[in-house]
């Protein structure tokens, strides 16, 4: 039984031998679309578009990227990149937070095992990261954002990379997915004013930043989508947003986009 | 150190407003991630023609010396000024004589053409097609950030004044989320009777 002991290995095209083949497979694809979070002082914008794109093919128009993670809750989940790796996760965050055990009715997964309290921005937002690290060495494909009003009724506005990397501190806004190199420079020119100063000091104060009106928010993140819809082929067909306000609770609004 | 066009970044934006155009450019001059000067501009006057050039810096600065010979070539046949429109054939034509070893620029051309009063501006791929645009052009490394804010602040007929704090604006955000382009800017606002050129300082990081 010599021949076991020499090991023989595929060879790799031997001239006049059969050509090898090598197989591959990718578990990751990209299906496009961009979201956005702006934070006001009492209230939060999140924003997606509703194309799902495989390529230069159109897979749905009607597709959400915006999760509300709870009936009751103002935690609101945004995610783009790989589509499964994003529904996935929204629904682990859904799972966690809110979602009922079908045995146990009423039963939910964090109040059950913290006294009934609903969870925290900041909780929600550290659990986050601790499902995406998770998946450190097989990546969720996918970034987050995640808002949501805190015990004050402030909101909070927390953006992740795939790998889980956020800041604790939170944002005024965020941006991510295929066209938020187009969207980004916009938003730091309009919510945070970038290179803007007050009249008539010559350039040396520059313009305080303050939180923007409802009204006003509303109309950067639409016309954000709609450059964006413009000049990106990925982003388009609809614009859903979810308001949510201390004062008059969570709303959802869908309108057009082009679909070209 | 594979694509050429993004060695040593730069932008540039072109707009154009109610009888006026706008074109603006950054200052920086790199090797990679290592700036190496922060004066490099990016426009040169061609008479009623302003040309734009994005690109490598080697072919920026051959490029622009190469049309500095052919319209006073041209000057000197015709006894006038080249208009913006015959300049954009010009350049067309001259990148496409090199096409299939071509300068690695993206031209982009602002003038009002002073016979017709008409602004003009248009943009190129670095074989000579031409992109005719009623409203920007935008190019260079930080040309993702350009299209998003060009395309989120301008708007039709802007005043010069306006027209220069839309482009001044536009080009300045979209080079702050570019690594490869900023470090200051020009930016000129060109009617039928004036050009004015203005200096900004910007992020110097």
């Amino acid at each position: 039984m010599s021949f076991l002991a020499t090991p023989s290995y595929p060879q790799q095209n031997v001239p006049g031998g059969e050509p090898t083949q090598r197989h591959g497979f990718n578990p990751y694809a990209d299906n496009g679309g961009s979201i956005i979070g702006i934070a006001g002082d009492d209230f939060l914008i999140m924003a997606g578009d509703t194309r799902h794109t495989a390529g230069y093919n159109i897979n749905s128009r009607t597709e959400r990227k915006v999760y509300r993670l709870g009936e009751e809750s103002s935690l609101v989940l945004a995610t783009v990149g790989f589509g499964a790796d994003a529904k996935w996760l929204a629904d682990t965050m859904k799972r966690a937070v809110d979602v009922c055990f079908p045995r146990l009715s009423m039963m939910k997964d964090f109040k059950f095992q913290h006294n009934l309290k609903d969870m925290t921005v900041s909780a929600a937002a550290q659990f986050l990261f601790t499902i995406l690290y998770g998946n450190r060495f097989f990546p969720k494909y996918a970034y987050c954002i995640l808002g949501g009003l805190d015990k004050n009724g402030k909101a909070r506005l927390f953006s992740y990379d795939p790998v889980g990397s956020y800041s604790k501190e939170g944002e005024r806004r965020a941006a991510a997915g295929a066209a938020s190199s187009l969207i980004v420079p916009f938003l730091d020119n309009q919510v945070e004013f970038k290179n803007q100063y007050v009249p008539g000091t010559q350039g040396m104060t520059e313009r305080p930043v303050e939180y923007l009106p409802l009204e006003k928010v509303e109309m950067l993140v639409k016309d954000a989508f709609t450059s964006a819809t413009e000049r990106h082929i990925e982003v388009g067909d609809g614009l859903q947003m979810v308001i949510v306000s201390a004062q008059h609770g969570v709303r959802e609004e869908i309108i057009e986009l082009k679909r070209d | 150190m594979s694509n050429p066009f993004s060695m040593n970044g730069g932008a540039v934006v072109a707009m154009v407003g109610k009888d006026c155009v706008a074109i603006g450019c950054d200052l920086r001059l790199g090797m990679q991630a290592l700036t190496v000067s922060n004066n490099f501009p990016k426009i040169f006057s061609y008479g009623d023609a302003y040309l734009g050039l994005t690109g490598l810096a080697t072919d920026v600065t051959t490029m622009s010396e190469l049309f500095r010979y052919k319209v006073n070539m041209y000057r000197l046949r015709e006894e006038r000024d080249i208009e913006p429109e015959t300049m954009a054939n010009l350049v067309s034509s001259t990148l496409y004589e090199r096409r299939f070893g071509p300068y690695f620029v993206s031209p982009v051309i602002a003038g009002i053409n002073q016979r017709t009063g008409k602004p003009f501006i248009c943009g190129f791929d670095s074989i000579g097609c031409i992109d005719f645009a009623k409203d920007f052009i935008v190019s260079g490394t930080a040309s993702d950030q350009l299209f998003g804010t060009c395309e989120s602040l301008w708007e039709p007929d802007l005043e010069p004044e306006d027209l220069f704090e839309t482009c001044a604006q536009a080009l300045l955000n979209a080079v702050d989320r570019d690594a490869l382009s900023g470090w200051g800017a020009h930016v000129y606002v060109i009617t039928k009777d004036k050009i004015i050129k203005r200096l900004l300082k910007g992020r110097q990081d």
